[in-house]
């Protein structure tokens, strides 16, 4: 069994420990590309592919070719999805927004649903804009309980 | 043209049949836009105001933006990109910004 963990850099901590909980119990598990560097905080913050206001800001040359970069990065963590079984949404407070699921990770969970792989989100659904499409995927609630993921 | 298009209240009756099949209804939408977008050479987002919100994009209109984008279809938009919690990721689409100028698609 194969799981993807999704979710926002900034909670890579969170996500590292996910991946070792879901390991020993026996689970084959991807995570985003350099999680393991920005748990260690050998990656600097400005380097995560987030929205920030400062990358909105910035030089357009350099924003848009940013961006390209993301997008090619995130096409990339889409065929690793397709390879799992299952995706696992790390969702913790960001923006102070509780549970909160950045644009990316959304787009994730809708790759896994269109592909009809059970999403599993660490924590209820968030109040936000895109809510009433992520209730429509029905994803399954863990409520912070790993250990319900079959 | 988009799903409820010549149902434009088709949600709201869903809404008012179940929760529960309102839900699944909205589902199984999410997953039309495949099936509605490959066949085309390009999408066009109408992003107008909503909610009080300039250039408005709902969460299943970012969707199909991104089916079309996964699907290497051409993006344009009417307006320009909303300032939302997922404007990173529509620049990272790359998307043709009209300004209202329908003239300029190709």
């Amino acid at each position: 069994m194969k799981i993807v963990i999704c979710g926002s850099m900034h909670h890579s901590k969170e996500m590292r420990k996910a991946k070792k909980i879901l390991e020993e119990k026996g689970f084959e598990v991807e995570v985003p590309k350099n999680t393991e560097y920005y748990a260690d905080e050998t990656l600097p913050l400005e380097s995560k592919h987030e929205s920030t206001k400062n990358k909105i800001e910035g030089d357009l040359f350099k924003k848009y070719f940013e961006k390209i970069k993301e997008g090619d990065l995130f096409k990339k963590y889409f065929e690793k999805i397709k390879e799992g079984d299952s995706i696992l949404v790390v969702n913790l407070e960001k923006h102070e927004i509780q549970n909160y699921i950045g644009g990316n990770t959304f787009l994730e969970m809708a790759f896994a649903h269109i592909l009809d792989k059970p999403i599993y989100l660490q924590n209820p659904i968030p109040e936000i804009l895109y809510k009433d499409e992520i209730i429509a995927m029905q994803p399954i609630i863990l409520n912070g309980d790993l250990s319900r993921i079959k | 043209m988009p799903n409820s298009y010549d149902d434009p209240f088709k949600e709201e009756k869903m809404k008012k049949l179940s929760e529960k099949e309102h839900i699944i209804w909205k589902g199984e939408m999410l997953k039309k836009d495949e099936e509605n977008i490959s066949p085309q050479d390009a999408i066009l987002v109408l992003n107008f105001e909503k909610n009080k919100i300039p250039n408005y994009i709902g969460g299943a209109t970012f969707l199909e933006i991104y089916t079309a984008w996964r699907l290497n279809k051409k993006i344009f938009f009417y307006n320009p990109l909303p300032n939302c919690s997922f404007t990173d990721e529509l620049i990272a689409m790359q998307p043709i910004i009209l300004n209202g100028d329908l003239s300029r698609i190709k």
